[in-house]
């Protein structure tokens, strides 16, 4: 295992790991919690995907926001 | 909330050193304007008045541009070209773009593929590009907004000193808005060109962006 790539160790396989394009995310076994290497935490649950879609999200939220605010800023001579 | 705080973590890490630098030269691009401001016997503005400047604004908005150029630049290019040894660039005879087969578009789509992967014509070609367009779309947004609020200093300078206003089109012409630009571009370049030839002799163990410690210093395109 100590061998492995650390993405490989966590279960992920990254888009440009041919050795691995048929690993899959967080596969639901315990052998596979102890290679996160944190230890406690519980195998993936079904709010994840939103997590995922959280941290999108507030990204787009955040840049559309501060283009938009400035460039009216701007616009106003303010 | 642990393993959802495990998952977000590099993103939420920088989210947060985000907020916590914006907040930082916000308190510190008061300090200086206001400092500016009493060396020409002028009145000094607020906190909450600075916060939305055109002053502080075009501060952020040239940042934000030339970071999302770079952004744009490196996934574009990589697709065609390589670096030999460096974790930033394709395997050399991987050079251009995927087929579909290798990129999982149409009938090479798996089950659990995004769905415009599996869609055709607009819509995939769409996806296929999306990253690349998305960070190209926010590059010209902020680019646009450093324009106006650059241009609206620019501005409140000329006419501190008596000089004739000058129009937004007028104003990107002008050296004053060029330098600003390219000074930002200058360094994202010079951080890309260098990471992406410092990935091919130097190793950080376990992160990402770099290669496995033990990895040839000719092995293109691997990572940790």
């Amino acid at each position: 295992l100590s061998e492995e790539p650390a993405h490989r160790q966590a279960g992920l396989a990254r888009a440009d790991d041919h050795d691995a394009t048929h690993a899959q995310p967080l596969p639901d076994n315990p052998s596979a919690k102890q290679r996160l290497g944190v230890p406690g935490l519980k195998t993936a649950g079904p709010g994840i995907a939103s997590g995922m879609r959280s941290v999108f999200v507030a990204c787009w939220v955040i840049i559309v926001f501060g283009i938009v605010f400035y460039g009216v800023i701007g616009a106003l001579h303010y | 909330m642990r393993r959802w705080l495990f998952e977000q973590s590099l993103t939420l890490f920088f989210l947060t050193i985000f907020v916590l630098s914006l907040a930082g030269q916000s308190i510190a691009g008061l300090a200086a304007y206001n400092q500016e401001q009493r060396a020409h016997d002028e009145h000094t503005i607020s906190y909450g008045r600075y916060l939305v400047s055109s002053d502080f604004g075009g501060n952020v908005m040239e940042n934000w541009q030339s970071e999302f150029l770079q952004f744009t630049l490196i996934i574009l290019a990589t697709v065609w070209l390589v670096q030999r040894g460096s974790t930033e660039s394709k395997k050399l005879e991987e050079a251009g773009p995927e087929s579909d087969e290798d990129a999982r578009v149409g009938r090479h789509a798996s089950e659990d593929s995004p769905r415009w992967a599996k869609a055709q014509g607009l819509r995939r070609k769409l996806y296929e590009n999306s990253l690349g367009l998305a960070m190209l779309l926010i590059f010209l947004g902020a680019l646009f907004a450093q324009s106006l609020t650059n241009w609206t200093m620019f501005n409140d300078e000329q006419g501190a000193h008596g000089e004739p206003l000058v129009s937004w089109s007028h104003y990107v012409r002008e050296a004053d808005f060029w330098n600003r630009t390219l000074q930002n571009w200058q360094s994202e370049f010079l951080a890309v060109a260098t990471m992406t030839a410092f990935s091919i002799y130097l190793r950080q163990r376990g992160s990402a962006e770099s290669k496995p410690v033990g990895a040839p210093h000719e092995e293109t395109g691997s990572s940790g």
